[in-house]
């Protein structure tokens, strides 16, 4: 009844027609202040770096890029690839728009949702993930890299990875952005901003969790790409 | 309308926006971000390898001359020791010589004074002896009633002194 009275609409953007494509401009909108606030947060951090005594923000690329080397190491046996670039973007990315939905921005619709409730961001940087790492098993392995699809069920796996991979991320955002709208419409008025800001905490942390899993599934897929025995 | 769809879990257009845009934060962090941050990383870990390194050196160093320190230390003790030892023998030494000449000088003096002693007591006894004679001589004239030759009764008169000194004596 009550919720009859709300009109939660699932999936549902501001969509823009350019030329042959659809485009969801709320999407795109949060994509552009994500990346902008990872690249100025670069920025900021390269124009102070030192190999002295670092400051917070250095300290957190530094956190970050020597945890995503570790990774790669255990994953691929060497700390310098350009996979941490990769591990490491899709880290720093996904944690800035994951945390973007803490803002409040609008209600029942923000002006800048998580760009990760959009499927089109999940399949994008999913496809990005695959493409690289089915790259770097054929650079390392040639032609034997084929072998690998002898079986059947391999083929399905390495289908199933992006998918996974994509609908994760998704699916953890997207429930995270739709909890908040149900806050809102089914608790007493009083009680919303309370509850709204213990979720979003606990978003914040579900973000962070989604973001370093998708850069450890990233490192890890590739590992078993350019691994020599099966 | 391509991919438009109203289900939405399939993509639309904004798919393709999604990977330019991925794309562009990828590629400025792996040129310009990522580079100076484990430039960073690697001098700092350099630094703080040479740092421990050189730490290393100079604490081997320092047990080098510490070891030095305490030899000269123990060499420095020795010495000392010699010379208070050496010290206390000559010490020692001055004090017994010291001694022997105080006791010898003692001894002078105390042989000088029985000696002037015995001069003395000798040239008492010798006055004493010659005065005893002339009287014995006046008192023997007046018994008499003549003058005494003395070198005529030297003999007797000597007798007499030598009986006399031998009962003062």
């Amino acid at each position: 009844m009550l919720l009859s009275t709300i009109n939660i609409s699932v999936g549902d953007h501001i969509v823009r027609h350019i030329g042959p494509l659809a485009i969801n401009m709320d999407t795109v909108l949060s994509t552009v202040v994500a990346g902008a606030i990872v690249l100025i947060l670069g920025f900021i951090m390269r124009a102070k770096v030192t190999s002295g005594v670092p400051n917070g923000l250095q300290l957190f690329f530094e956190t970050a890029v020597d945890f995503i080397q570790d990774l790669v190491e255990s994953s691929i046996g060497k700390r310098t690839s350009r996979l941490v670039p990769l591990a490491f973007s899709l880290f720093m990315f996904i944690l800035v728009a994951n945390w973007l939905s803490l803002i409040p921005t609008g209600y029942p619709r923000p002006l800048l949702p998580a760009p990760a409730e959009d499927v089109n961001t999940t399949y994008a940087l999913a496809l990005i993930v695959i493409i690289i790492v089915h790259v770097g098993g054929l650079r390392a392995k040639r032609f034997r890299y084929f072998s690998h699809f002898k079986n059947p069920l391999n083929i399905v796996e390495e289908l199933v990875k992006p998918v996974t991979l994509a609908l994760r991320l998704f699916g953890n955002i997207f429930t995270g952005g739709l909890v908040v709208l149900l806050i809102g419409a089914l608790l007493p008025v009083y009680l919303v901003p309370f509850v709204t800001a213990g979720w979003k905490l606990f978003d914040m942390f579900i973000g962070f969790i989604q973001a370093f899993i998708f850069a450890l599934l990233t490192v890890v897929y590739y590992g078993l790409a350019v691994e020599e025995h099966h | 309308m391509l991919l438009a769809t109203n289900n939405f879990l399939l993509p639309n257009g904004t798919f393709f926006a999604e990977i330019i845009a991925f794309l562009i934060v990828l590629f400025v962090l792996w040129k310009w971000i990522l580079p100076p941050v484990v430039k960073m990383m690697d001098e700092r870990k350099e630094q703080i390898r040479s740092s421990i390194e050189s730490a290393t050196t100079q604490k081997a160093e320092a047990e080098v001359y510490k070891a030095e320190a305490q030899a000269s230390i123990d060499t420095a003790k020795a010495e000392a020791r010699t010379i208070v030892a050496k010290a206390n023998a000559v010490a020692a030494q001055l004090k017994e010589e010291g001694r022997q000449r105080g006791q010898d000088e003692y001894d002078r003096l105390v042989a000088l004074a029985q000696n002037d002693i015995q001069q003395a007591k000798n040239k008492a006894v010798e006055e004493v002896q010659k005065e005893f004679g002339q009287l014995v001589i006046l008192a023997a004239e007046k018994i008499i009633g003549e003058e005494l030759d003395i070198k005529k009764h030297e003999r007797i008169i000597n007798e007499a002194i030598d009986a006399t000194s031998k009962g003062m004596g």
